[in-house]
């Protein structure tokens, strides 16, 4: 009785590579990062584009994609990177890897499925220069310089916003009057009918593949729509609407939740109450809910601040970060 | 152990007529690679894709007795004692809950061998829940392990030069690092 598998030397167990496949398709990137050095065979399907979209897709079922934070470090060209569900947060340096010479500041803007935006100013060009980093993987790509630069010399202004687009297995990112696509790697102008002055300097809320940003003209919600590639508006709840806010003094923040709705809750910056409400379903006005509310301790510093509230099963956590440049 | 004669014949005594096949529960009867015989109910055996395709394709009757080459009994008692939990469990509450206390429980004391052995025999019986259970074990123990452990438990060769694997280091020097400490 021929049995192939009888064949196999006293300590190994030899298995057809689409089972080793699954076997790695489960593995957290550190283990994958590691077991490129296992053999030639193995580098390859590690590194393959088609395996990463897959053991991405895993993760994300599985639930068991890690969150980092990534924090400014003394040294100018490196960042922490802090893993807060580690029952023990291991803080780990890693250094930028777009540093150059002239070098004047640089910040990461967006981030979507592990990718960075990353933008750097430059003393020897009035344009600012785009990367695209994953810190996990190291993979560095530069992106081709942006067309319009209306505030070339500040790197901070102007929205920004990164998303994925599965239709077209593709990442876009928009800022004010162009976006870009990844495969096609050219800035294309975006023409919007809304007035890019009343959107905040900041990344875009991704629900549903579109792109969200408070919108202080009206006010509602400005959301970019990275199939169709166009601006439209989306109302806030109404108790929300009320007051006139200034575009960077906005009181209404918007996030994600956990399951995928937008939320907003108003900010505030010295203290008091907050209201947060969820559009349960998308698109729909009369489906923002308010989920709860609750007060918030007077801060001890009033630099720019930024607040961001997690949600997650079993908790709620209020985040306050001091932004600045570094 | 009765010899697969003496089991054939049993078999036929039980289906025959056709009033007294409908009492009892529908067996279907395999043979391992080391000869034994074994008899699982239909709707365990039925989780396995290459023996339902085996009676279902060609409309085998179940007096037949399949042979399972490249399984050996006590794989097959594992997976056995698999399916049938996951076959009662299935339209429970608790389902999830359950299992996963089972199935905590069912790979504690298995070494890596034998998990690899078990990935085999999944792939091969074609029981896609099962398959992806022992894969997840499989990565689950070796995510923390080093590149010479991996090499070893899985007969892979070192085909990279000493300088090539340097090289293929420094592509991620930190996933060489802390591998007790943390628990990625």
């Amino acid at each position: 009785m021929a049995d192939f598998r009888k064949t196999k030397t006293a300590m190994a167990e030899h298995i057809p590579e689409d089972v080793m496949i699954n076997v790695l398709e489960r593995l957290p990137v550190k283990s994958l990062m590691r077991f490129i050095c296992v053999s030639k065979r193995w580098r390859f399907i590690i590194s393959d584009p088609q395996f990463a979209k897959s053991h991405y897709k895993l993760s994300c079922e599985n639930q068991t994609i890690r969150r980092r934070f990534y924090l400014s470090n003394s040294n100018r060209f490196a960042l922490d990177s802090l893993d807060f569900e580690s029952p023990s947060p291991l803080l780990r340096e890693v250094r930028i890897p777009f540093e150059q010479p002239g070098i004047k500041y640089w910040s990461l803007r967006c981030s979507c499925n592990g990718l960075v935006c990353a933008v750097v100013s430059v003393s020897t060009s009035a344009k600012y220069h785009l990367y695209i980093w994953n810190p996990s993987t190291g993979f560095l790509k530069r992106l081709p310089d942006p067309s319009f630069c209306v505030y070339s010399m500040s790197v901070s202004s102007g929205f920004f916003g990164i998303g994925y687009l599965s239709a077209t297995d593709d990442y876009k990112i928009i800022k004010p009057g162009e976006m870009l696509s990844l495969r096609a790697n050219v800035w294309k102008k975006i023409h919007s009918p809304l007035k890019d002055l009343y959107i905040p300097p900041e990344e875009g809320i991704r629900v549903n593949e579109a792109l969200h940003w408070f919108y202080a003209r009206t006010p509602s919600i400005a959301a970019f729509d990275l199939a169709t590639e166009e601006f439209r508006t989306m109302p806030l709840p109404a108790a929300l609407k009320h007051t006139y806010y200034a575009v960077l003094d906005c009181s209404v923040r918007l996030q994600a939740s956990v399951g995928g709705c937008l939320c907003a809750f108003d900010f505030v910056m010295f203290g008091g109450s907050i209201d947060f409400w969820v559009m349960r379903e998308y698109g729909v006005a009369d489906s923002w809910a308010k989920l709860f509310k609750f007060n918030v301790p007077v801060p001890s510093e009033n630099i720019y601040e930024s607040e961001r509230l997690v949600v997650s099963d079993t908790s709620i956590t209020l985040e306050r970060a001091n932004v600045g440049f570094l | 152990m009765s010899t697969p004669a003496e089991n054939e014949a049993s078999i036929k005594q039980e289906s025959g007529p056709s009033g007294t096949v409908q009492d009892k529960p529908k067996k279907i009867v395999v043979r391992t690679g080391d000869g034994e015989v074994f008899e699982l109910k239909e709707e365990v055996a039925m989780e396995m894709e290459t023996i339902k395709t085996f009676f279902m394709e060609d409309n085998i009757s179940y007096e037949t007795v399949m042979p399972l080459t490249n399984v050996d009994s006590w794989e097959l008692v594992k997976v056995i004692e698999y399916c049938s939990k996951y076959v009662e469990l299935k339209n429970k509450e608790n389902f999830h809950k359950e299992l996963k206390a089972f199935q905590d429980e069912f790979v504690k004391s298995m070494s890596p061998k034998t998990l690899l052995s078990l990935s085999n025999v999944a792939n091969y019986l074609e029981i896609k829940y099962f398959l992806d259970f022992i894969c997840q074990a499989i990565a689950d123990h070796i995510k923390s392990k080093d590149v010479e452990y991996v090499r070893e438990l899985f007969g892979v060769e070192n085909d990279f030069t000493e300088e090539e694997y340097e090289m293929a280091k420094t592509e991620a020097p930190w996933a060489h690092e802390n591998l007790d400490k943390d628990l990625y």
